[in-house]
C-alpha cells in the first residue's frame, strides 16, 4: 500500500499519532535553520491537536550527532570526523551540558512519547522485511519498524527518502515539509 | 555591585531557561552564560527573534499554560548552522 504524502500546511489535521524524524526536532530548536518556522509550526499544531509525538532512541541519537557536529564546527571551524573522535574522545565532553539541556527540552515537550520496542524481535523482523522490500538505509528501516511496531499512523520528516514507500497492509501518512 | 548589576543578577535568577539559552547561543562558541555582559534590552530582543513569522498568539490561546510554556522553552534556542551531512548517520572516517 503506497504511503499517503501530505505537504504540511499550518492547520492541517494530523492522524492520531506521529513519529518525528530527527530533523524536525533539530530545526525547531535552531532558529537559524531554513525550516525553523515550519518545524516549530508543526510541533505547535501537534500540541494544539493533542497528537502524541513519538520519538525513539534512534531519533535522540541522531539529534545528538547533528548538534555535536554543528557545535564542533561552530567552535573549532573544522569538521567532526570519526577519526578525530577516536583519537581523542574527550573533544566532545565540552558539549555534555548542552546535550543534556537539548535532550531534556525534547523530553519535556507535552506530547512527546518514547516509541518502545516491547517486542524487540518484532522491530528487528519488521526492519528486516522493510529492508528487503524497500530501497532504504538500515537506519531508516528501523525508524519505520518503530512506527509499525507502535501502530503510529504518521511520520513527519523533511527527508524525501520516504516518498515512494509501499508498505503492505500498513496505512502510513508521511507529513513532509 | 551597582544597581544595574544587581538588577541584571536578579533578572538572571528569574528568567526562564530558554532566555538563558538564547544568550548562550549568541556567544560564538564559548558556551558560557553571558547574561551579565548583555544589556537586558539586547537580551530580550534576541529571544524575541524566535517568534518572527510564527502564529504565536494562536498557540498562546490554543494551548494550556503548561503546554505553551514547554513549547516556548523548546523552540529556537539554538543558533547554529546545520549542514545536510550533519544528519547522516553513516559518516565517512575522514573527509577527502
Amino acid at each position: 500500500m503506497p504511503v499517503t504524502i501530505v505537504n504540511f500546511n499550518h492547520g492541517n489535521l494530523f492522524v492520531n499519532s506521529v513519529y518525528a524524524d530527527a530533523n524536525l526536532l533539530c530545526y525547531a530548536r535552531n532558529r537559524l535553520s531554513p525550516y525553523y518556522k515550519t518545524a516549530t509550526t508543526i510541533i505547535g499544531d501537534l500540541i494544539v491537536q493533542k497528537v502524541p509525538l513519538f520519538v525513539s532512541h534512534l531519533v535522540i541519537d541522531e539529534v545528538w550527532w547533528a548538534f555535536l557536529r554543528a557545535w564542533y564546527r561552530y567552535r573549532t571551524g573544522t569538521v567532526l570526523t570519526s577519526q578525530k573522535y577516536k583519537n581523542n574522545p574527550s573533544i566532545l565532553g565540552r558539549f555534555s551540558k548542552l546535550l543534556e539541556r537539548n535532550t531534556n527540552k525534547i523530553l519535556s515537550l507535552p506530547n512527546v512519547k518514547m516509541a518502545s520496542a516491547a517486542q524487540p524481535l518484532d522491530v528487528v523482523q519488521i526492519a528486516r522485511d522493510i529492508f528487503t522490500s524497500e530501497s532504504l538505509m538500515p537506519r531508516d528501516c528501523f525508524h519505520l519498524a518503530f512506527v509499525m511496531a507502535n501502530n503510529i499512523e504518521g511520520f513527519v520528516t523533511s527527508d524525501r527518502d520516504f516518498d515512494n514507500l509501499n508498505l503492505p497492509n500498513y496505512p502510513l501518512t508521511v507529513y513532509r515539509y | 555591585m551597582t544597581s544595574t548589576q544587581f538588577a541584571v543578577n536578579v533578572a538572571y535568577q528569574i528568567m526562564p531557561s530558554w532566555q538563558i539559552g538564547a544568550v548562550q547561543s549568541t556567544d560564538k562558541g564559548r558556551f558560557t552564560r553571558k547574561a551579565f555582559t548583555l544589556s537586558p534590552r539586547i537580551y530580550f530582543l534576541e529571544s524575541e527573534k524566535r517568534f518572527d513569522g510564527l502564529d504565536i498568539n494562536f498557540y498562546r490561546q490554543s494551548m494550556t499554560v503548561p503546554e505553551f510554556r514547554a513549547y516556548l522553552n523548546f523552540i529556537g534556542e539554538e543558533t547554529v548552522d546545520f549542514h545536510p551531512s550533519d544528519f547522516e548517520v553513516y559518516y565517512p572516517d575522514e573527509e577527502g
